[in-house]
């Protein structure tokens, strides 16, 4: 115990990590007042905009004349505007009327009525929302059908929803919604990369003093762990320093509930996959078991490298495995099945927990229980490995 | 001095920093070729097809009319709709394998284009466009393809698709990867004080043998890097080093592949004596690795966190440390300032490190020269 | 040759070295003896110029200063240093250090094999030296200094964590070195060897040389003095004083007693033996030594 308090002093008096947590502070203050307020989604709450489409598409319906020649685009709007129309008048009533849960189930069938009219549509003419349509996107209509079906999901949990709902929590800004985003983004490659430069010289720093350090009465394999063990609690430490930002968006935007939606998409061939939810909370706790890991495997392969090459540079390149994945989940192709046995293939943790990975793979591989097996089944090797390694060389480290 | 050199290259050659960074470098490459095989970088079909969805987007926020009446139609949507025919050339070029098709498609479409920017409305339809910097490196691309009659590269299992990718990757790491490996150049002799502060050559000398040796590592490394790259790619796609690239120099034109290569090899030098001259001036200031690496990080990103400085302060070497979006002009379009270029990177990148180096030769040299005037002084009247 | 002329180091208001003035010629050993912290390393480090004094100056040969860094290069090539233990590259072998050595000081380098003969490191000089022993790096780094083989040499503590075999063999190399006319300067506290090989020693205290002695000159008169030590010092001073009342007696801090004769007469200086003898208590009649003159000066 005294040794592993010990070492935690050493950790937080080290001036390099000191210097990595005000960076990581510094950054996400900058992130919760500068970058998160410019958020715009692609599907809001617009009311100009319904009321745009709605008047347009009424008065065509209404000045409309069906003839022998009629153009067979025209026909085709004349059937599926009526229809599409109604949700589109619910959805304008509802504002009107401040109602946000009968709002959010007209939304619901007006984006499920949507994708099942743009995957119907035999004239190619109908589209996803244009905010899709981005120069150099390649997966525009993907991402439209993505996100169509996704929105169609939350906002019938949000029609059933007992927790107090606003725009903020439906366009989804708030504190809750915010992080789950940034954690669907660069904030796992952050908290990765920040555990190992917070671990990075955890058993090296040790050899300016070995005297000192090596006498210590307990098995190297111990001490080892324990050093892990400080590192695993340092880089929680640094998930903690989120949390002024996470006050800040919060007491702007609404914390939002724990009991939100954090959709999830089931793979099928044929646009027969089927979006469901868990709660945020779920979410949350999944997210954090799968950190851990990461966590644990990252620290572990500075342990090895540590006592394999002794050199801090060395375990520098260790953030590489944040990075592998990059080279062969490129979106356009279906990767081989086996690429899901490599624990680097769950570095977005958060697109793993959602499906989306899937979605942007078209597999149905890269499940999160196979990924929580996969990178504990990793640590525990590597764990191993550090056994035999300090056994074989009688360390000093 | 030679023998100084001879000495860090002891103490160095079995330095793991240096093993590291080498299999860092190894990694990259391996990875670059993967990498390569399972992206569409640079495709031309979905790329097109891509075009044609994000040009209709744009089309469907005009009620559709007569688009060859300039009564009725807006000057934008005449151009759009003139781009829809050139972009269906395109496609239809890659339908029929017709090289000449597609590029004539995409000379005219540029050429369209070209003329969009400056309309009014086009911050509308901007986010369906191309900037205006990406349109001109197209057109000179293709232009060039056409007047050298060089076959067009539709997928990218390709020589030049993968010198311009490994560039690109390399360019943008560069300077970092410098900086970081030089951040402890002086200070990993702090650990050595009573071994090595004796020797007998003058502070400057040392300086002189550090900056030369470790340039002779980072030349040998570039050298590694270019040869195994340029050998892999040119046994696994045919070798062709005439190939246009398309480059932003305050104007757009191309060069070939091997002018490419050679510049950038070039710029990498110059970016690494920039980047050892910098390390060497925070050590002298910042006893500490990895806040001397933390301002490396920092001088690196300015640009991309605050490109309106580059407005201004368009002298300032910060500007120019990422070759990759220096030579694509993306620095320059994002600072706006033009003179933000190849050519003013090279001077100024040189010129920095010649005042790096005087300032290296004052702080290290002059000054003690000075103080020890002045102690012979003092000295002389006790 | 070297000449120290009027050094003063003054850190902020302690001056901690005052005016200190010396020549130095070729083929001496010269011992400088002081506790910790009194400014031997500092003088070392002023004729090395890793610190530039406030006042005087260090002349070598003719006329070589520390006046600019191209002199400075100059001068070090013909001065030395022996490096700390704990500033060896861990990634490297002895010998690699050797050679680094021979190259800095190729003009006068020897060969580091015969170096590593005659200190008998040969066994473990092939090893990285992270593995090396604190006598086992003391050893390597004299064994550096050595092959650099320039003729001023300057050791810190040189003898430390040695054991007596290896103090015998280093002496003996030293007093070789120093009739090849080299001047080595060795700052200790190991007095008793010292003595056997060092030709000229300075005690330092408060920034000065309070008192030099230089083994080439015959002594002039020195005081003779009686001097016993043992366990029961306090009782044997008491017993002393009322034998003869008005006894001038001085213990030192190495337990000694020491009491000058001059001041018996030759009856008072006959019971003061006979005491001692019945006391059975060892004594001892002669001039101050080292020690004696360490504990009286460093107190």
């Amino acid at each position: 115990m005294n040794y592993l308090k010990w070492e935690l002093k050493v950790f937080f008096i080290n001036q390099k990590n000191i210097i990595l947590f005000a960076l990581l502070l510094i950054a996400s203050l900058y992130y919760c007042f500068y970058i998160a307020p410019t958020y715009q989604p692609n599907e809001a709450v617009n009311k100009g905009e319904i009321e745009a489409r709605y008047e347009e598409r009424k008065e065509f319906l209404e000045t409309v004349d069906i003839e022998n020649s009629t153009h067979y685009y025209t026909l085709f709007a004349i059937q599926i505007f009526p229809e599409w129309n109604e949700y589109d008048k619910e959805r304008l009533d509802a504002l009107e009327k401040g109602d946000l849960h009968a709002y959010a189930r007209a939304t619901q069938e007006w984006y499920l009525y949507a994708v099942e009219m743009i995957r119907t549509d035999p004239f190619d003419v109908l589209r996803f929302n244009p905010r899709y349509y981005t120069y150099g996107n390649r997966f525009a209509k993907e991402d439209g059908h993505y996100n169509y079906l996704y929105t169609a999901e939350r906002y019938g949990h949000y029609a059933i929803a007992d927790y107090k709902l606003d725009v903020n929590v439906l366009e989804e800004r708030t504190a809750l919604q915010t992080l789950k985003r940034m954690l669907e983004s660069g904030l796992p490659y952050i908290l990765l990369l920040t555990c190992l430069l917070l671990s990075n010289d955890i058993v090296m720093k040790d050899r300016k003093h070995p005297s000192m350090v090596n006498g210590f009465p307990m098995t190297p394999f111990k001490r080892i762990i324990l050093k892990g063990i400080v590192a695993l609690i340092g880089s929680l430490v640094s998930i903690i320093l989120l949390i002024p930002a996470f006050l800040i968006i919060g007491l702007r935007n609404g914390f939002g509930s724990l009991d939100l939606p954090a959709v999830t998409y089931n793979f099928a061939f044929f646009n027969n996959e089927t979006f469901e939810s868990m709660s945020m909370g779920m979410y949350l706790l999944k997210y954090l078991a799968i950190v851990l890991l990461w966590f644990m495997l990252i620290i572990g392969l500075v342990l090895l490298m540590s006592i394999l090459l002794k050199n801090e540079y060395f375990n520098l390149i260790i953030g590489v495995v944040c990075f592998v994945e990059i080279i062969y989940h490129q979106r356009g192709w279906v990767p081989k099945e086996w690429l899901s046995y490599l624990p680097t293939s769950y570095v977005q943790i958060g697109d793993v927990l959602t499906g989306y990975k899937n979605y942007t793979l078209y597999t149905d591989a890269l499940t999160p229980e196979k990924g929580f097996l996969v990178l504990l089944l990793t640590v525990i090797i590597v764990l191993l490995f550090i056994k035999v390694v300090i056994n074989k060389k009688k360390m000093t480290i | 001095m030679f023998t100084l050199m001879k000495t860090i290259f002891i103490v160095e050659r079995k330095n793991i920093k240096f093993k590291s960074i080498l299999s860092l470098i190894i990694l990259f490459i391996i990875g670059s070729f993967i990498y390569l095989e399972n992206s569409q970088f640079r495709e031309l079909e979905p790329a097109t097809a891509a075009e044609v969805v994000a040009k209709n987007a744009a089309l469907d926020l005009y009620k559709k009319t007569d688009a060859t009446d300039p009564e009725v139609a807006s000057a934008i949507y005449r151009n759009l709709n003139l781009q829809s025919t050139k972009l269906a050339l395109r496609s239809l070029g890659l339908i029929t394998k017709d090289d000449s098709i597609y590029i004539q498609g995409a000379i005219e479409l540029t050429q369209v284009r070209n003329e969009i920017y400056t309309m009014n409305g086009f911050n509308e339809v901007a986010q369906y466009m191309p900037t205006y910097r990406q349109n001109r490196l197209d057109q000179v691309f293709y232009m060039a393809i056409q007047d050298q009659n060089k076959e067009l590269l539709v997928d990218n299992s390709n020589f030049p698709t993968y010198i311009i990718l490994f560039l690109f990757v390399l360019g943008y790491s560069w300077y970092l990867l410098v900086g970081i490996f030089s951040s402890d150049i002086l200070l990993e002799e702090e650990n050595h004080q009573s071994l090595v502060k004796g020797y007998p050559f003058t502070m400057a000398t040392k300086l002189l043998a550090k900056i030369c040796s470790y340039l002779i590592f980072i030349i040998g490394l570039l050298f590694f890097t270019f040869f195994i790259t340029i050998l892999i790619a040119s046994i696994m796609y045919d070798i062709d080093l005439t190939y246009p690239v398309a480059i932003f120099n305050g104007d757009y034109f191309t060069i070939a592949i091997w002018e490419y290569i050679g510049i950038s090899f070039i710029y990498f030098i110059c970016l690494s004596l920039t980047a050892l001259t910098i390390s060497i001036v925070l050590n002298y200031y910042v006893k500490n690795l990895y806040i001397i690496t933390f301002v490396h990080f920092i001088l690196f990103f300015i640009m991309q966190l605050l490109p309106a400085t580059g407005k201004w302060l368009w002298f300032m070497p910060f500007n120019y440390f990422n070759f990759s979006t220096l030579i694509n002009g993306q620095t320059a379009e994002s600072a706006g300032n033009q003179m933000i270029r190849l050519s003013n990177g090279f001077i100024i990148l040189v010129t920095t490190f010649i005042v790096m180096l005087l300032f290296i030769y004052w702080q290290f040299y002059l000054s003690q020269i000075r103080h020890s005037n002045k102690l012979n002084r003092g000295g002389g009247k006790a | 040759m070297i000449q120290i002329k009027n050094i003063v180091v003054q850190f902020g208001e302690r001056k901690v070295l005052n005016g200190i003035t010396k020549t130095l010629n070729p083929g001496e050993i010269i011992g400088l003896v002081a506790p910790n912290g009194t400014g031997k390393t500092t003088l070392l480090n002023v004729l090395m110029n890793y610190v530039t004094p406030n006042q005087g100056e260090v002349i070598f040969d003719k006329n070589l200063r520390y006046t600019s860094k191209k002199n400075e290069a100059k001068i070090r090539a013909q001065i030395s240093m022996m490096p700390d233990q704990s500033d060896l590259y861990n990634h490297l072998s002895g010998v690699d250090h050797l050679n680094i050595y021979r190259q800095m000081w190729s003009q006068t380098a020897i060969n580091p094999e015969e170096v590593i003969e005659r200190l008998n490191i040969a066994h473990y000089v092939n090893n990285k030296t992270y593995q090396y022993s604190l006598g086992m790096r003391q050893r390597l780094c004299l064994a550096m200094q050595i092959v650099a083989n320039t003729p001023y040499m300057l050791m810190d503590e040189v003898m430390n964590g040695l054991d007596p075999d290896n103090v015998e063999l280093i002496s003996k190399l030293l007093e070789e070195k120093k009739k090849e006319g080299k001047i080595i300067i060795i700052a200790s506290h190991l007095l008793e060897n010292l003595e056997k090989y060092a030709d000229k020693i300075f005690f330092l205290k408060n920034g000065e040389i309070i008192y030099s002695r230089d083994y080439g000159e015959t002594l002039q008169q020195e005081e003779i003095y009686l001097k016993f030590s043992s366990r029961n010092n306090t009782r044997l001073i008491e017993e002393l004083k009322e034998i003869i009342p008005g006894i001038k007696l001085k213990e030192l801090r190495n337990e000694r007693v020491i009491m000058n004769i001059e001041q018996f007469s030759t009856e008072q200086y006959i019971n003061v033996q006979e005491y001692l003898k019945k006391s059975h208590v060892t004594m001892q009649i002669g001039v101050l030594d080292l020690l004696d003159r360490y504990s009286i000066y460093y107190i």
